[in-house]
């Protein structure tokens, strides 16, 4: 093969393919640090390997004009045996150090992707546990009949039943009062009573000592008489006495009545007014407790609504790291593209070896075994330059 | 009682972003790392969805799904692929393999729901 022939293969080719796999790892990678870095690697070395090819080739040439004569055949053929060696290194040690960094910057990543969707799991799990717990606490405080709002409104209606109790009460002594008020007419009445019994017995005495006289005045004929009328004047006298006593024990009575009266009346105001007071303190409670539960609804409610929102928001950015399975094929693709690289350099060597005939390694080959290994839209779309965006292929298909 | 679903994935993040969504919705989850290890779980294990991915190692999605709809006690198992894949001839490769769905990825938790909720065994 001619130089001119060599010229135009050899450094154009090994800097195109540079340059066309470095592209494609940062078009396809995205603008993540891995891709970015694999990619400019890859461009950077390949190019740096085409100039130094070209720059072997003008050395040849040069080194021709230096001696001042052109090379000889076998001169030229040793020269390029000794540059074909020189690529060796390329082959076995060069690619297979970008293969082995691009891996590692692909397991690095998908190391920390896998550790991070972890922790995200790990929280998300975490507050759906809590919003459960808050939900399930807020609908059985007080026991398994009811929230807060339930244990207030019981209570409240509990406490209803004791105040109306108490008013119940205050009612009954009421009423008993008016019956010991109505007692008090029936003292002035046995007071009367008593009254008109020392009445009777002043009346009848009186008669008892007419009739005495009157037996005296008989003689021996109202002597029998005259007995009568001294046992009706003692027991009229004997009524007297009782009358009196009773009159003097209807006034304890009454006087008994009466304070006790006094007592129950005075009784019945405190007690009306300590049941007032009560509910008076039982409606603030009540308040204080209605304003307690209230915020602490709110503020379970709102705890609630943003763990919620939070779990939601990390589930989300979950799901955002399926990027990594995506850049993780697209590297794997291209670091197994770069390991076939020496084994087509191998050929070209042997080729030339056997053959003395020197032929480019078959880029085009390599080319179409990476673009056979493409499984993403992306990936073919950066192939064949169309860009790496996403096409419209997240539907679902039913079969 | 909850119904389980298997994941068969190289990924593990994708295994875990796939196990969430399901969690979520109440779905118990067997993880697997490729067909032969979906397998080597699937001895006796009742399962009622299967969602799988189709480029792995040791054993694609595809080889599975043909394996799996050799074992009678899986033959009506319902089997989602989830893959980068969207070429038609690896969609047509899984339809006569025996899937019931082709989802690409990235994939929406939504639309992933729906469509598990669609075929999932009764």
């Amino acid at each position: 093969m001619s130089q001119p022939v060599i010229n135009r293969w050899l450094a154009p080719g090994v800097a195109a393919a540079g340059v066309i796999s470095g592209a494609a790892i940062i078009t396809l990678g995205g603008l993540s640090p891995v891709s970015i870095g694999a990619g400019l690697a890859l461009g950077a070395g390949t190019l740096a390997l085409g100039w130094l090819t070209h720059k072997a080739l003008l050395r040849s040439h040069a080194c021709g004009q230096v001696l001042g004569r052109e090379l000889t055949l076998d001169e030229q053929k040793a020269q390029f045996e000794k540059y074909l060696d020189d690529m060796i290194p390329l082959g076995h040690e060069l690619a297979p150090v970008w293969a082995r960094q691009i891996e590692s910057a692909r397991t690095q990543t998908e190391d920390a992707i896998i550790a991070l969707t972890g922790r995200f799991a790990g929280i998300v799990e975490r507050l759906e546990s809590a919003v459960r717990a808050s939900q399930e606490a807020s609908s059985h405080a007080g026991g398994v009949d009811g929230n807060l709002s339930a244990v207030f409104a019981r209570s409240q209606r509990e406490l209803g039943v004791v105040v109306a109790s108490l008013r119940s009460a205050l009612t009954d002594k009421a009423q008993m009062l008016e019956q010991v008020t109505s007692l008090q007419s029936f003292t002035e009445e046995l007071k009367k009573m008593a009254s008109d019994v020392a009445t009777i017995a002043n009346q009848t005495n009186l008669l008892a000592l007419n009739a005495a006289i009157e037996a005296a005045r008989a003689g021996a004929h109202g002597r029998g008489f005259a007995v009568v009328a001294d046992e009706v004047r003692n027991l009229s006298a004997l009524s007297g006495e009782t009358g009196k006593r009773i009159g003097e024990k209807v006034e304890i009575i009454n006087e008994a009545i009466n304070r006790t009266f006094t007592v129950a009346s005075q009784s019945t105001e405190r007690d009306r007014e300590a049941v007032t007071a009560s509910e008076q303190r039982i409606h603030d409670v009540l308040d204080a407790f209605r304003g307690v539960t209230d915020r602490l609804n709110e503020a379970s409610d709102r705890l609630r609504d943003e763990s919620q929102g939070i779990r939601l928001e990390v589930a989300e950015s979950l799901v955002q790291l399926q990027f990594q399975d995506r850049t993780s094929q697209i590297l794997s693709h291209v670091r197994d593209n770069i390991s076939a690289l020496s084994s087509y350099l191998e050929v070209a060597s042997e080729h030339h070896r056997a053959t003395g005939t020197l032929e480019a390694p078959d880029f085009a080959h390599l080319l179409r075994e990476l673009e056979r290994t493409y499984a993403m839209a992306e990936e073919r779309n950066a192939h064949s330059g169309s860009g790496a965006h996403r096409s419209s292929d997240d539907d679902i298909t039913f079969f | 009682m909850s119904k389980t679903i298997m994941i068969v994935d190289d990924s593990a993040s994708l295994r875990q972003v796939v196990a969430l969504a399901l969690k979520g919705a109440g779905y118990d989850v067997i993880e697997a790392a490729d067909g032969k290890d979906a397998l080597s779980k699937l001895t006796g294990q009742k399962v009622h969805l299967i969602i799988s991915d189709v480029n792995m190692p040791n054993m694609d999605g595809i080889t599975f799904v043909k394996e799996l709809k050799q074992n009678p006690s899986y033959k009506f198992t319902p089997v989602i692929m989830l893959t980068t894949e969207s070429q038609e001839g690896k969609k047509a490769e899984g339809q006569a393999a025996g899937a019931r769905a082709w989802v690409v990825k990235p994939f929406k938790p939504e639309q992933m729901l729906a469509a598990v909720s669609k075929l999932i065994l009764p």
